[in-house]
């Protein structure tokens, strides 16, 4: 086989790969990119004033989100932030059009509508971990009572259980969860993470550059509380 | 919102599903400080990163061949 054929043949098989690689994803990907394009008509929007017209033809192509085309949770909630968000805009002075209503009832229908699908065994890349919701009614709020503290034990058993599959070592799970503690402001990661990171100290392991992500985690997520 | 970073991963995928692999690793490249110790994240990036370098060397190639004969 000359060099120039064994180029090929490699451009064939990475080709192919990635082909096969982006169709098993075929589903996130598609959520990925409505995701990212809703976040685009956040950003622009405004600056463009065509947000109203942007936001109705994104609502109308993703409807079969709200049809049973069930979404992860951390999706769905990322998608009603920014929904939430463009409603404010549309609240906004020069916004105040029969369609900026229209498309505002649409959106509140959007939150209460979009359906969650419960688990995924399967993870994505950079997705590791599947945020788990509480019951959307807490029968007790104390956070001291027995109940409380053992219904999260077993929800950060859950996200372990996620978060480590597949893995080989608790520094690559851990590493996981401060990425979701951090970028998705994930309370539970963060909790979880503190708990890894004490688990590693106390058998020897250095645990500074960890501690380090765990307070930006932490910050970050004491920052959003006070704004939202 | 989303993260710069996050942005920058959807971006590489949709641009690996439209076949263009050189936005794809220029993507890939911005995302990687926050994904670059997920192992999927590197095996498509630098699967794409060699499928660049591949096609870079077979049009190099394609050049040559006039001039040598």
């Amino acid at each position: 086989m000359t060099e120039s054929e064994s180029l090929r043949a490699l451009d064939n098989l990475l080709e192919s790969f990635l082909e096969k690689a982006v169709a098993l994803k075929e589903n996130r990907l598609s959520v990925f990119i409505g995701l990212n394009r809703l976040d685009d008509i956040a950003r622009h929007g405004r600056e463009s004033g065509t947000i109203a017209d942007e936001v109705g033809d994104w609502l109308a192509e993703h409807v079969n989100w709200l049809n049973g085309a069930a979404i992860r949770t951390a999706d769905a909630d990322r998608i009603k932030e920014i929904l939430e968000n463009i409603s404010h805009e549309l609240e906004l002075p020069g916004h105040e059009s029969q369609e900026s209503q229209k498309i505002r009832s649409e959106i509140e229908r959007w939150q209460s509508k979009l359906a969650v699908e419960p688990k995924e065994p399967a993870l994505p890349a950079g997705q590791k971990i599947v945020l788990h919701r509480g019951p959307e009614s807490m029968e007790e709020n104390d956070t001291g009572s027995i109940t409380v503290f053992t219904k999260k034990l077993k929800s950060l058993q859950g996200l372990w259980e996620g978060a480590s599959s597949g893995r080989k070592h608790v520094l690559s799970a851990l590493d996981d969860l401060l990425k979701s503690a951090y970028l998705q402001h994930n309370q539970e990661a963060l909790l979880l993470s503190g708990f890894v990171i004490y688990y590693l100290r106390q058998n020897g392991y250095l645990v500074e550059p960890y501690v380090k992500r765990l307070k930006a985690a932490e910050s970050l997520l004491k920052k959003g509380e006070k704004t939202a | 919102m989303l993260s710069e970073n996050e942005k920058a991963y959807c971006q590489a995928l949709l641009a690996l599903k439209q076949k263009d692999y050189k936005k794809a690793v220029e993507n890939f490249k911005m995302a990687a400080q926050a994904f670059g110790t997920n192992s999927e994240f590197n095996l498509l990036y630098e699967s794409t990163r060699l499928l660049v370098e591949v096609k870079k060397e077979l049009a190099g190639a394609k050049m040559k061949i006039p001039s040598e004969e």
